[in-house]
C-alpha cells in the first residue's frame, strides 16, 4: 500500500521508510510482507514466516538485521557495525542448550561460567521450527514472551531488542512437530510470502545477489536507539474508539462464528491491537483506520483460530471481518 | 449448557416463524377460502372449518418441517393414511351417511393436504410464497371471472390481501423471524423497521384514499342502498344523498347540509348486495349460489311504473317490463349471452340518464322491426326509478320505441333518482297473466281463452322470414339437446297450432304425478348436480330429467328449447316481472329486486313477440309482505319547452329576461325553428335549476344555456297546436311574455368537466362486463406505475445524496456526505465496489478510472474520522472540490445514457446496498 501520508509523522518513523526501502530493494514484489514483518518487530513481537524453500526468509531476516547499525549492549558490535543476527536451523536432534548456551568449566577460573548460546541476540532467524522437539521450541517461545532466558537458576535478560523471525516448511510434514495453538498464539502474525509475480521475478533475476553479498549490499539505514524510540512511538498511536470496539467485534464474533471451533484469545485481541499501531507507524501514520484491520486480520488472526473445515478457513475469518467492515464503513463521523 | 440454549433457541425460533409466516399464510388463504365459497357450490361447508383444517395441514408440516423431517417419506405416509382413511368411510353402513361424509372428507383431506404442502414450501423453501401467492391470485381471478359485477374496488379487495401478503413476506417476515437470536436490541431495531414499512404503507393508502374519495363515496352511496329494504328509511338515505350531493360542490347556497355522508358503509359490507343482475350473462342455470343469495337479499325498491293500459273496463293490464333479449347461448357454460347482432333488432338503445330534461329519443325501426300488424297498440308507460345502478337502463314493455325523461316531483326526489316515459308498440294479446296467473279471475280466463283462440289462427311458420326463423329456432348439438328434442316431440304430439305446443309445453310444466303432486316446483336453490363426480355436469338437463326444481331461468331456458324443438321461434328474455298488488293506485306497478325474472318470448307471424312466462308459482316462499309505495305525482304536461339561451340577464325586480331560441318542444313534439326566435320569459312564478340543484334566478347570466318549460295550467292562454301550420307561425301566438314554470341552466364548461368527472367516476360500478383486456390494461398501468416507481428508486436515493451534500455544513458532515455521495454514485456509474474497503476502492479502482483524487479524499475523510477530527488547513476546500468532482467524473467516465440507463438498473443498486448487516441500519435509514 503506497500511502500518502496522511499525518505528518513525527520521531522517527520518517526513517521507516527509508528502512522499508532498503529492504524493498532486497525483497522485491512484496513490499506488504515487508511491512508486516516490520510491524511485528515495532510491535515488540514476532513472526513466523510459513513459505516454500527458497521464498527469501533467510534473505529477508538478514536485510533486516543489517539494516539497523549499533547492537547488545554488553556484545561487541560486529564487524559491520550493525544489530547482532543468529541464525539457528531446527533440528530433531537440537537441544535447549543448543539455543541458550551453557555452563563450561573453565578450568582457569576452576568454576562453571555460562557461555551464552545463539538466543543472546537482536534478530533470530530460527529456521524451520517445527522440526526441532517440543522442549526446544518452548525454551524458545519463553525467551520470545518474557523476553528472558532461564538457565540453571539464572535468568539473563535479553536485549530489549529482540525479535524472532520463525519460518515453517508448509510441505513436508514428516518427522516434524507442529506448534500446538498455544505456542503459535505467541507469534504476533504468521505470514506467507508466497510467489512473486513474472516481472519481478525476472527482475529478480536480472539483479540476483548471492545470499553472502547481502550485508555488502544492504545499507544501515536505521540504528539501534532508532527501533527502541519507534517501538515506543508505536504504542501511543491513536485508535479510535470505535476500531477498539471494532476489534472486539471480530475477536468477539470468531468466537460465535458457526465454523470456527476455537475463537481468538483476549492475547490475541490485545496483539491485534499493539499490531494495528505498529502498522499505522509503518504506514507513516499517527492513527488506525479501518483498512488497517482488513490489511492485517488474515496475518495476525488466522492462525490462532481453530476451524471445522478447509472451506471456512478460507472463508469464516473473512466473513466477520467483512460484516466488521462494512459496519465501519457505514459509520457517520462523529461530531 | 450449549445444547439447551441451541434448542431453546430453535423453539423460540420456531414460534416466531409459525407466527410470522404461517398466520399470516393462513389469514389470506382464509380470504381466498372465503371466495371460493361464494363462488363455487361445492366449498358450501363454512369456511370457518375449512380454515381450521388447512391451519392444522399447514402448522402440522410446518413443524415437522422446521425440524428436518424428510418430506419423501412423511407425505406419502399421509397420503397412505389419507387413503386408509378414504377406504374406511367408504365401507362404512348407511347409503346417505356414507356419500356424505366421502364429500366432506374428500374436501377436508385435500384442503389438509393443501396445508401440508404450504407448510413444507414454508418450512424449506425460501421464495415459498411467491408460489403461494401465486397460486392464490390464479384462485382469486379464476373465481372473479366467474363474477358477474367487476369493478376496480371489488378487484381490489379480492387482490389486495394477496398483494399485502407478498409484501409482507418479502420485506417484513424475513427479519422479524431473522431478529430473533435472543438479541432483543436487534429485535427492536426490526421492529421499528417493520414498523416504519407499515406505516408507509398506511400512508399510500391514505393518499390513495384521499384521490379516490369521490370514487368511492360513489360506490359507498350505491351499496348503501342495499340497506334501504324498499322503504327507504329518510334520515338514512337523506344523509347519504346529502353527502353525495355535498361533493358537488357546485353552489354554495345549497349546501345547507353537513357532513352526512361521511358515515356511510364500507365498501366491504355491501359487497354483493346492490348488484342488480345486469342479465347480460348472470343468469346462468350454474350460478346458484350467487343467484339466490341475492334473491333473497335483495328486497328493495328498484323503480316504480305507470303503465297506462287497461282493459275495456278499466282493470289494469299490466306488461313484463323487458331489459334485454339474450339470445346467445353457450351450451359449455349453460348461459344466455346478449347477441347486439340478432336479426330484426326490436330493442330500443338508449340510456336515458343520458337524455337531457324532457329531450326524448325515438327509434321507428323498433316498430318495423317487431314484425307486427295486428292488434298492436302504442302503450304508454312512466318509470320512476330508485336504484342508481338502473338508471341506465331502458326498462319498458315489449318493444319500446321512445324514450322521454321527465322531471321527478321534488317531494319524491329521495325516493326516486329519475323516470322517463317510453312508449311501447306492443300487441293487444300481451299480457303478464298469460299462463299460470288467471286463477280464478273469470275476466282474465276469459281473455286467455280469447287470445287463445286468435293466436290459433296462425298455423305455421311457412311465410315467416326465414332469416329471423333459423335464428330464432337454432339448437346446440349433443345429446342432452337430442333428448330435449325428443321429449318437445313427445309432449306436443297432440298439438296442431303453435298455440297449442305452448300450450301443451307449458301443461308439461304444470304436470301431476299420480299422487296429485306437482312435478316441477320453485326453488332458489336447486343445488349442484346431483352426482359431484360427473364433472361440469349440466343443470339443464338435471332440471328437465331429475330434480324438476329451479327458478326462472331453468324455466324460461327448458321452455326455450322445447319450443325451439317443434320449430317455434321463441327468445331468452330478462327482465322484471309485473305483479298486480294494489287496488288503491291503478295501473301503478312496483318492482322489487326479487322481481328481476327471465321469461321467454314467442314469435306468431302478424302478431310478432308475446311474452310466454313458463316459471310455475313459488309454493314454498311465503310471500314477502312487500307494499306499494305511493306513486309519484305525475308531473304537469308541459305544453312548451324551450331550448334557448339567455339574451339578457334576469332583472331580478321584474323576473324577466329574454331567451333567444332555435328549438322547441311543442306539446311532446320536436320543432327546428326556421330562424332564431327571442322571447320575453316571465320567471316569476319559475323554479330555477342548475343541472340537478336548485338555485335562483341571480345564477342566470346572458349568454347560459337554458331549458325553460312552462306547464299548461300555468300559461294563461295556452295556444293549442294546428295541423299544417309552420312553428314559426304557430310561435306568433304564444303569448307574452312567456311564463315559465322550470327553467333548467344548462352547466358551463368549468361545472361540466366537475360533473363529468364525477359521472364518470358515478359509472364507474356500471361499466358491468368489463373486457379482459380493459382488465388487463388497468392491472398493467397499476403494476406499470408501481414498476417505474421502484425504478427510480436509485435516481431518488441520489437525488437526496445530492442533496444532502449540498445542505450539509460543516467539514465533517460535508465530508461524511461526499463520501456517501461518491461511493453510491461511482458504484452506479459503473464500477462496483465488491469486498474492499471504501479506501482500497478509492486507490484500486476509482482514481484509475475517475480521476479525480477520490483516495486523497479519502485520507482525509479516514483521519476526520479516526483520528478525532484532526482538520487541517485547506482539508474544507479538497472536500468541497471534490463532492463537485464526482458527479462530473462520473458523467466523463461513463457517459450520460449509459448513467440513465444504469441508475434504472434496480438491481445495481441493490447490490450497493447488499452488504448492509444489520448493525448499520440506523446510519442508512437516516
Amino acid at each position: 500500500m503506497d500511502d500518502q501520508p496522511t499525518a505528518a509523522p513525527t520521531g522517527h518513523s520518517g526513517k521507516l521508510l527509508t528502512l522499508t526501502d532498503n529492504i524493498g530493494k532486497i525483497i522485491r514484489g512484496k513490499p506488504l510482507e515487508v511491512k508486516y514483518v516490520i510491524t511485528a518487530m515495532l510491535a515488540r513481537g514476532h513472526i513466523l514466516l510459513e513459505d516454500n524453500p527458497g521464498a527469501g526468509k533467510t534473505v529477508l531476516a538478514k536485510t533486516l538485521a543489517q539494516s539497523i547499525s549499533g547492537g547488545l549492549d554488553e556484545a561487541p558490535l560486529n564487524a559491520k557495525g550493525t544489530v547482532s543476527f543468529k541464525r539457528i536451523q531446527f533440528t530433531p536432534d537440537l537441544l535447549p542448550m543448543d539455543l541458550i548456551g551453557s555452563h563450561i568449566f573453565d578450568d582457569v577460573k576452576k568454576e562453571f561460567v555460562f557461555k551464552k548460546g545463539p538466543l543472546f541476540t537482536n534478530v533470530l532467524l530460527a529456521d524451520e521450527i517445527n522440526r526441532a522437539s517440543p522442549k526446544v521450541q518452548s525454551a524458545l517461545l519463553e525467551c520470545m514472551a518474557e523476553n528472558q532466558i532461564s538457565a540453571g537458576d539464572t535468568t539473563f535478560q535479553l536485549d530489549k531488542f529482540f525479535f524472532t523471525i520463525a519460518t515453517q516448511n508448509p510441505i513436508e510434514m514428516e518427522g516434524t512437530y507442529p506448534l500446538p495453538a498455544a505456542q503459535l498464539d505467541r507469534f504476533f502474525m504468521k505470514i506467507s510470502f508466497g510467489y512473486v509475480t513474472e516481472e519481478v521475478e525476472l527482475d529478480i533475476y536480472n539483479n540476483y545477489i548471492a545470499i553472502g553479498d547481502v550485508k555488502n549490499n544492504v545499507k544501515q539505514v536505521l540504528t539501534y536507539s532508532d527501533i527502541i524510540g519507534l517501538q515506543q512511538e508505536a504504542e501511543n498511536v491513536f485508535i479510535h474508539p470505535e476500531l477498539v470496539k471494532a476489534v472486539v467485534n471480530v475477536v468477539q464474533g470468531t468466537r460465535k462464528h458457526p465454523e470456527i471451533s476455537l475463537g481468538c484469545s483476549t492475547r490475541g485481541g490485545i496483539i491485534f491491537l499493539k499490531c494495528l499501531k505498529a502498522f499505522a507507524l509503518v504506514n507513516q501514520r499517527n492513527f488506525v483506520i479501518e483498512d488497517d484491520i482488513r490489511a492485517l486480520a488474515q496475518s495476525v488472526l488466522h492462525h490462532r483460530l481453530l476451524f471445522r473445515n478447509r472451506d471456512a478457513s478460507r472463508m469464516a475469518l473473512q466473513q466477520v471481518i467483512d460484516r466488521e467492515l462494512d459496519r465501519l464503513s457505514k459509520l457517520r463521523i462523529a461530531g | 449448557m450449549k445444547e439447551q440454549i441451541t434448542t431453546r433457541k430453535t423453539i423460540l425460533q420456531l414460534i416466531f416463524r409459525l407466527l410470522f409466516f404461517v398466520v399470516p399464510t393462513l389469514l389470506v388463504v382464509f380470504k381466498t377460502l372465503e371466495q371460493l365459497n361464494s363462488s363455487f357450490t361445492a366449498f358450501n361447508t363454512g369456511v370457518l372449518s375449512q380454515a381450521v383444517y388447512f391451519g392444522f395441514g399447514i402448522t402440522i408440516s410446518f413443524i415437522l418441517y422446521f425440524y428436518r423431517a424428510r418430506f419423501i417419506i412423511t407425505f406419502p405416509v399421509l397420503l397412505l393414511v389419507y387413503w386408509l382413511l378414504a377406504r374406511a368411510i367408504s365401507r362404512m353402513p348407511g347409503e346417505v351417511d356414507v356419500f356424505f361424509y366421502s364429500v366432506q372428507f374428500r374436501l377436508f383431506s385435500s384442503l389438509f393436504i393443501f396445508g401440508w404442502i404450504f407448510g413444507f414450501l414454508l418450512a424449506r423453501i425460501k421464495f415459498a410464497y411467491m408460489f403461494i401467492a401465486g397460486i392464490l391470485a390464479l384462485i382469486a381471478l379464476v373465481s372473479i371471472s366467474d363474477e358477474v359485477q367487476l369493478d376496480i374496488q371489488f378487484l381490489v379487495y379480492n387482490l389486495l390481501p394477496i398483494v399485502a401478503y407478498t409484501l409482507y413476506m418479502m420485506f417484513i417476515a424475513p427479519p422479524l423471524s431473522e431478529s430473533i437470536d435472543m438479541d432483543f436490541k436487534k429485535s427492536t431495531k426490526n421492529l421499528v423497521r417493520a414498523f416504519a414499512f407499515l406505516l408507509l404503507v398506511f400512508f399510500a393508502f391514505l393518499t390513495a384514499n384521499y384521490f379516490l374519495e369521490d370514487k368511492f363515496k360513489a360506490t359507498e352511496l350505491i351499496w348503501g342502498e342495499k340497506d334501504g329494504h324498499g322503504e327507504p328509511k329518510e334520515g338514512d338515505k337523506g344523509d347519504k344523498k346529502k353527502g353525495y350531493n355535498e361533493k358537488d360542490g357546485l353552489l354554495e347556497k345549497g349546501n345547507k347540509d353537513g357532513k352526512g355522508g361521511k358515515g356511510g358503509q364500507k365498501p366491504e359490507d355491501g359487497k354483493g348486495g346492490n348488484k342488480p343482475d345486469d342479465g347480460e350473462d348472470g343468469l346462468k342455470p350454474k350460478d346458484t349460489m350467487a343467484m339466490s343469495e341475492k334473491m333473497s337479499q335483495a328486497d328493495y325498491v328498484m323503480f316504480c311504473a305507470k303503465v297506462k293500459n287497461y282493459f275495456p273496463d278499466g282493470t289494469p293490464k299490466p306488461l313484463y317490463f323487458v331489459y334485454h333479449y339474450l339470445t346467445k347461448y353457450d351450451p359449455i357454460k349453460e348461459s344466455f349471452i346478449r347477441d347486439t347482432a340478432m336479426p330484426h333488432f326490436d330493442e330500443l338503445k338508449c340510456d336515458p340518464s343520458t337524455l337531457a330534461m324532457y329531450r326524448s329519443k325515438t327509434d321507428s325501426s323498433v316498430i318495423r322491426n317487431s314484425m307486427a300488424t295486428k292488434k298492436m297498440s302504442v302503450i304508454t308507460s312512466e318509470v320512476y326509478v330508485s336504484s342508481n345502478t338502473w338508471k341506465h337502463a331502458l326498462l319498458a314493455p315489449a318493444s319500446a320505441f321512445y324514450c322521454q325523461t321527465i322531471p321527478v316531483d321534488s317531494g319524491y326526489k329521495k325516493m326516486f333518482r329519475s323516470a322517463y316515459k317510453v312508449k311501447s308498440y306492443t300487441s293487444e294479446l300481451n299480457n303478464a297473466y298469460f299462463v299460470y296467473n288467471p286463477g280464478s279471475n273469470a275476466q282474465l280466463a276469459e281473455y286467455q281463452a280469447e287470445r287463445f283462440d286468435e293466436l290459433r289462427t296462425v298455423k305455421d311458420y311457412s311465410h315467416t322470414d326465414t332469416e329471423l326463423f333459423r335464428y330464432y329456432t337454432a339448437m346446440p348439438k349433443g345429446p342432452l339437446y337430442d333428448s330435449i328434442n325428443a321429449l318437445a316431440k313427445r309432449i306436443t304430439k297432440d298439438a296442431i297450432t303453435p298455440i297449442d305446443k305452448v300450450i301443451a309445453i307449458r301443461d308439461f310444466f304444470l304436470q301431476r304425478d299420480k299422487e296429485g303432486k306437482k312435478v316441477f316446483r320453485y326453488t332458489l336453490t336447486p343445488g349442484p348436480p346431483s352426482d359431484p363426480n360427473i364433472p361440469n355436469a349440466s343443470m339443464l338437463r338435471n332440471f328437465i330429467f331429475k330434480t324438476h326444481a329451479g327458478y326462472c331461468t331453468y324455466y324460461a331456458g327448458a321452455s326455450l328449447f322445447l319450443l325451439r324443438s317443434v320449430g317455434i321461434p321463441s327468445r331468452f328474455t330478462t327482465g322484471f316481472a309485473t305483479i298486480d298488488r294494489s287496488d288503491k293506485n291503478k295501473g301503478w306497478f312496483w318492482f322489487y329486486a326479487s322481481q328481476a325474472h327471465a321469461w321467454t318470448q314467442v314469435y306468431f307471424p302478424g302478431y310478432g313477440w308475446l311474452d310466454f312466462d313458463m316459471t310455475v308459482g313459488n309454493d314454498e316462499q311465503k310471500e314477502a309482505p312487500r307494499p306499494d309505495g305511493t306513486p309519484p305525482l305525475p308531473p304537469p304536461e308541459p305544453w312548451l319547452v324551450i331550448d334557448g339561451a339567455a339574451a339578457t340577464t334576469p332583472d331580478l325586480k321584474t323576473k324577466r329576461f329574454d331567451v333567444a331560441f332555435g328549438k322547441v318542444i311543442f306539446y311532446n313534439d320536436d320543432y327546428r325553428l326556421e330562424k332564431t326566435a327571442n322571447r320575453t320569459i316571465d320567471a316569476s312564478v319559475c323554479r330555477v335549476l342548475y343541472g340537478k340543484k336548485d338555485t335562483t334566478l341571480a345564477c342566470i347570466k346572458a349568454g347560459d344555456s337554458l331549458i325553460v318549460v312552462s306547464y299548461d295550467d300555468a300559461a294563461k292562454v295556452v295556444p293549442q297546436p294546428r295541423q299544417g301550420v309552420s312553428i314559426d307561425e304557430q310561435l306568433a301566438g304564444f303569448p307574452k311574455p312567456i311564463i315559465a314554470d322550470e327553467i333548467h341552466i344548462k352547466m358551463r364548461p368549468e361545472d361540466v368537466k366537475k360533473e363529468e368527472a364525477k359521472k364518470k367516476e358515478e359509472n364507474k360500478p356500471e361499466i358491468k362486463s368489463i373486457t379482459w383486456t380493459q382488465l388487463f390494461a388497468r392491472i398493467g398501468i397499476i403494476v406499470g406505475g408501481l414498476l417505474l416507481l421502484l425504478f427510480l428508486i436509485p435516481s431518488f436515493w441520489l437525488f437526496w445524496l445530492i442533496m444532502r451534500f449540498n445542505t450539509a455544513s460543516g467539514a465533517k458532515s460535508k465530508a461524511y456526505t461526499a463520501y456517501r455521495l461518491a461511493l453510491y454514485h461511482f458504484h452506479m456509474a459503473g464500477l462496483e465496489r465488491g469486498n474492499e474497503t471504501p479506501y482500497e476502492y478509492a486507490q484500486i479502482t476509482a482514481d484509475t478510472a475517475f480521476k479525480n483524487d477520490f483516495s486523497g479524499f479519502m485520507n482525509i475523510y479516514l483521519r476526520l474520522k479516526y483520528a478525532n477530527g484532526q482538520l487541517m488547513i485547506g482539508d474544507e476546500d479538497r472536500i468541497r472540490v471534490f463532492g463537485k468532482s464526482i458527479r462530473p467524473a462520473a458523467k466523463k467516465f461513463t457517459g450520460v445514457f449509459k448513467m440513465i440507463f444504469n441508475y434504472f438498473n434496480i438491481f445495481r443498486a441493490q447490490r450497493f446496498f447488499r452488504r448492509r448487516e444489520e448493525t448499520s441500519t440506523q446510519e442508512q435509514q437516516l
